[in-house]
């Protein structure tokens, strides 16, 4: 290993990979501060935003330098935000990960337009004919389709854009799971084949498994790579819909496939429509909704909230992270602040000094252990 | 019944006082007590209280203010979700916590005071300074009448102790100002503030 390059992805694959790390507070630990520093600030106990030193006893029995090797055993890079390979879509991003594990080629998504497909895991043979469809037409127009490899709409996603052949553009994967930890198990085989066609990305550290709350959280991921969220099936509080609230706060339009009024998993999708997301039938919908996008005329996408509110772009600083993840957090209607406890993984110290401030800037308001998008 | 509490909370004494003459016992305890936002139950819910304003206002007159204003945290209780009880996330050892208190209470003894509680008025500027941007905040939440001036001294004794809980000594600052004053704030629900 040389350089100092090598050793910043060196050290920040050691920060991620302490215990009880999460993304945010690796983005804390990193925030206008090199990996290298950061490292060295946390083991000696002496970081800023880790007073409590919990990560100083576990930094101690780490070598970076064993952390890395795992990584180049596993054929995993590690990115870092303004450094090669990093996705340009998410510089600048509120919630951009501080550190993010690749496998395969992330400059497939450079030069080329990307749409996420998203949708449901107990898919209909409608949802997952659709989205194989649009996933194959798509790539083969040069579109990068991102996905998250789970079941159902991501999967069948995913394969139709690997069906397109020699000369079509190459899917790329947001996963919740360590890069070395495939889930769902049946998508094995999938995952490899997108890893060695275009990219597989997780924030999540080797080892990391399959937990809940680590797939909302790669959805903003998702949202944040592509021009365009395409929602293929969703059920009404489905995780997709993160993935279209996540879209619609950072003003990339929201499109939907129509469904049967029958049919439990296109209700929220269905919904969508209603409230005015673009409706698809086929890939030259989505291309029309890309190119309207590439040109600069983006279309306004009112999109509905986790609590079925429209969402209005406009938000804290990006460069206050805990604000934004706390903003991110909570919704337009009330929302106890137990809830966004759990949803941020702040300190009640730090989340309540950060609430304080929105409401400040008239972002938030506050109620009586509550706080809702103002 | 409840209102009786008031003196041996304030003075931690009980004092019994007949025609003979009147008797004084010790009464220093720490109060914990439970209640239901709301007769339903379920105004914890955005939506789903089912109770007329009316009933719930009476339900909340049933503890005086006085009283509440006495009551340092209110923590409300939320309904855990289902995957929460098919899947409960590990929470804290008790031990570590354990620790974390007596080390809190080593601090607070290092202060000449069992425990943060007790200390004085006129020690608070000494023991618990507090920094400009706390200041201001607090004199914000007076202004706009969020925080009362007992409220103000019980806030900062709060700010103190969770700044002991996180090792941290010296002045406030924002944070454990905020996290006490959201701490005692829960009161509030019951105070009958519409949560709108």
């Amino acid at each position: 290993m040389s350089g100092p390059d090598a050793r910043d992805r060196a050290c920040a694959a050691a920060l991620l990979g302490l215990a009880g790390m999460t993304p945010l507070r690796l983005a804390r630990l990193l925030d206008g501060m090199g990996p290298t520093v950061a490292w060295a600030a946390v083991r000696a106990g002496t970081h800023p935003s880790d007073p409590a030193r919990r990560f100083a006893a576990p930094a101690r029995s780490v070598d970076p330098d064993v952390v890395d090797r795992r990584y180049r055993d596993a054929g995993v890079r590690i990115l870092l935000p303004g450094r090669p390979g990093y996705p340009a879509a998410l510089v600048g991003d509120p919630g951009a990960p501080a550190v993010l594990c690749a496998s395969g080629d992330t400059g497939v998504l450079e030069a080329r337009p990307a749409v996420a497909l998203v949708g449901t895991r107990s898919a209909t043979p409608y949802g997952a004919k659709v989205a194989a469809e649009l996933g194959r037409r798509l790539a083969a127009a040069e579109v990068v389709v991102v996905s998250g490899l789970a079941r159902g709409i991501d999967g069948a996603a995913h394969s139709g854009a690997l069906a397109a052949g020699p000369g079509a553009a190459p899917p790329v994967a947001v996963v919740g799971t360590g890069l070395d930890v495939p889930y769902p198990r049946e998508n094995r085989l999938l995952w490899a084949r997108v890893a060695s066609a275009g990219a597989v990305l997780s924030e999540a550290a080797l080892g990391t498994r399959a937990r809940p709350m680590v797939f909302p959280a790669r959805n903003r991921i998702i949202a944040a790579l592509a021009d365009v969220v395409v929602v293929v099936e969703s059920h009404r509080s489905g995780g997709s819909l993160y993935t279209a609230e996540a879209a619609a706060r950072r003003s990339i339009p929201v499109c939907a496939v129509p469904g049967s009024v029958y049919s439990a998993a296109s209700a929220g999708s269905n919904e969508l429509l209603v409230e005015g997301c673009i409706p698809v039938r086929d890939a030259d919908d989505v291309l029309a909704a890309v190119a309207l996008v590439r040109q600069g005329r983006g279309m306004a996408s009112p999109v509905p909230s986790r609590a079925g509110r429209r969402v209005a772009p406009g938000g804290p600083d990006p460069a206050d992270r805990v604000q934004c993840s706390v903003w991110e957090a909570v919704d337009d209607t009330p929302t106890p602040v137990e809830t966004v406890l759990l949803r941020t993984d702040l300190s009640l110290a730090a989340l309540t000094a950060a609430g304080e401030a929105l409401v400040e800037q008239g972002l938030l308001t506050a109620g009586a252990g509550w706080w809702s998008r103002a | 019944m409840l209102d009786a509490l008031r003196q041996p909370l304030e003075e931690g004494i009980v004092r019994v006082s007949r025609s003979r003459g009147s008797i004084t016992y010790p009464a220093r305890f720490l109060l914990v007590a439970a209640m239901n936002p709301c007769p339903c139950g379920d105004a914890g819910v955005p939506g789903s209280c089912r109770c007329a304003p009316a009933a719930r206002a009476r339900y909340a007159r049933r503890l005086s203010g006085p009283l509440l204003d006495r009551f340092d945290l209110a923590v409300r209780v939320e309904r855990p979700a289902a995957s929460e009880l098919v899947a409960p996330r590990p929470g804290e050892a008790s031990a570590t916590v354990a620790a974390r208190v007596r080390d809190a209470r080593r601090r607070a003894e290092a202060r000449h005071v069992p425990v943060n509680a007790a200390l004085a008025v006129g020690d608070l500027d000494r023991l618990a300074p507090v920094d400009g941007a706390a200041r201001s905040l607090l004199e914000r939440h007076l202004r706009t009448g969020r925080l009362s001036a007992r409220g103000l001294h019980r806030v900062r004794r709060l700010a103190r102790t969770l700044a002991d809980l996180d090792g941290a000594d010296g002045t406030l600052s924002v944070p454990h100002v905020t996290e006490a004053l959201f701490l005692r704030g829960g009161r509030s629900l019951l105070l009958g503030e519409e949560v709108r």
